[in-house]
């Protein structure tokens, strides 16, 4: 591809410039214009999309509410994970198809509060004196310094700990559960408060970490896993396997392969 | 019927195949990048609506060059007193030369991409001389290098160009080990 003429690089550094034409950013243009997330290529979850543009409209309403400047900051993730820095240096990475926004003003001086929609993984810079506060459209998080992700979908919010400690409740002022490392729960939009789960699923932040962990998972759970991360189904014949190791997150036919493999067994994908 | 999911993923390779290709050869019609980015976005919203009221569309890539084309057209006949360099844009409809523009497109694009992935100093260096026409001495006196320096940054950046990015990857590998 690089058998190129003088007159094509002479066209080419006369208007070249650092910024323009960036085929993501544009993409990302698009998708929020129309309020779609295409995740050609690999595939993120069904589940990333779940949250409707009513909910997303009425939290965006609640924010501008909220900050009456015009100061309100809003990031989105359209096609790819995209990762941002905070000002107070927090990270945040967001889902394809999530966004995430605060006021910059009363950010950067007063509380630290965020409204999202999606999935969003945070790793918050831990400031004592200033919790930080997630608004979703049903769910309220507050915590100090930690790392967790945030994940809505239309019935339901869950909430993942990495690290830390985290007040996870419908809103400011309800019951809410304390969650500590390594611990998930769950808000049903019909509940009051959330309950945790007994059971953590540890591939509810694969996307971030890149990889599927399992440990002695029943193939069936596997399969599962599977299909709702590439929205595409997973089947096998033979179900009486348990699996155990890291998978890095690839296009779902060569994952299939690599597991198929490791079982000795053929894992089929139906679209 | 396509569902909507596979319409949303087929655009997102359409533009990925397409958008960089295309803002290039809107370039060569209209000279602005800002504006060349506005009748891109504008061409996809285009190709899209057609898309969602069902319109059968086989070849998109045809479609949205047809569509950025006359974009730029309007716009030109539209500026026409405006623009100083307009002799050479009698032949805008040409066909000859759109279809070399199509062509080229796509070079161009890939030669904008590689040049975003130069490393800074080089690809600095690079565009103080080839874009804005300064001389090596020029150059060197406003960076504060030698002469040598700059003439290898130079040379160093048209062998990545020309050896595409395998060659590159190789390259940075020989300097790791």
């Amino acid at each position: 591809m690089s058998d190129f003429e003088d007159r094509h690089l002479e066209f080419v550094t006369r208007y070249y410039r650092k910024g323009p034409f960036d085929t993501r950013k544009a993409f990302s243009r698009f998708c929020s214009r129309h309020h779609i997330s295409a995740g050609a290529g690999r595939r993120p979850a069904p589940w990333l999309y779940t949250l409707g543009g009513i909910a997303a409209a009425v939290l965006l309403g609640i924010f501008i509410w909220k900050s009456t400047s015009d100061s309100t900051v809003t990031l989105m993730a359209g096609e790819h994970l995209m990762s941002y820095l905070l000002p107070d240096s927090s990270l945040v990475k967001l889902a394809p198809g999530s966004s995430l926004s605060f006021d910059r003003k009363s950010y950067v001086n007063e509380d630290r509060r965020v409204a999202m929609t999606g999935t969003v993984y945070f790793k918050v810079h831990e400031d004592v004196g200033r919790p930080f506060e997630i608004f979703s459209a049903h769910s309220f998080v507050r915590v100090l310094g930690t790392e967790f992700q945030v994940m809505e979908s239309m019935d339901s919010v869950q909430v993942n700990v990495v690290e830390g400690k985290v007040l996870f409740s419908r809103a400011e002022t309800a019951e809410g559960v304390m969650l500590t490392r390594g611990m998930q729960a769950s808000l049903l939009s019909v509940a009051a408060t959330p309950t945790i789960n007994e059971k953590v699923d540890r591939n509810a932040t694969a996307w971030e970490r890149g990889t599927f962990i399992f440990e002695d998972t029943p193939l069936p759970e596997v399969l599962a896993t599977l299909s709702s991360y590439y929205g595409v189904k997973f089947t096998s014949r033979k179900t009486d396997k348990h699996l155990t190791g890291e998978f890095d997150i690839e296009e779902p036919e060569l994952i299939a392969d690599l597991i198929g493999a490791a079982l000795g067994i053929r894992i089929r994908i139906r679209k | 019927m396509k569902g909507k999911e596979s319409e949303s993923q087929e655009i997102g390779n359409v533009f990925r195949y397409n958008y960089r290709p295309l803002c290039l050869y809107a370039l060569h019609y209209v000279e602005d990048v800002d504006l060349v980015e506005d009748l891109v976005d504008d061409a996809f919203e285009q190709l899209w609506i057609k898309v969602q009221e069902g319109a059968e569309i086989p070849n998109k890539r045809a479609y949205l060059y047809a569509a950025v084309r006359n974009r730029c057209l309007d716009y030109l006949r539209k500026n026409r007193l405006q623009t100083v360099s307009l002799e050479n844009k009698h032949d805008l409809v040409d066909d000859s030369k759109d279809a070399l523009y199509q062509k080229d497109s796509a070079v161009e694009a890939w030669l904008w991409t590689a040049i975003g992935e130069l490393p800074e100093k080089c690809q600095e260096i690079f565009l103080m001389n080839k874009r804005d026409g300064m001389k090596y001495d020029e150059i060197s006196d406003e960076l504060g290098l030698s002469v040598h320096t700059v003439r290898n940054q130079i040379a160093k950046a048209m062998k990545i160009l020309k050896e595409g990015p395998v060659k590159l990857y190789n390259w940075v590998l020989s300097l790791v080990a």
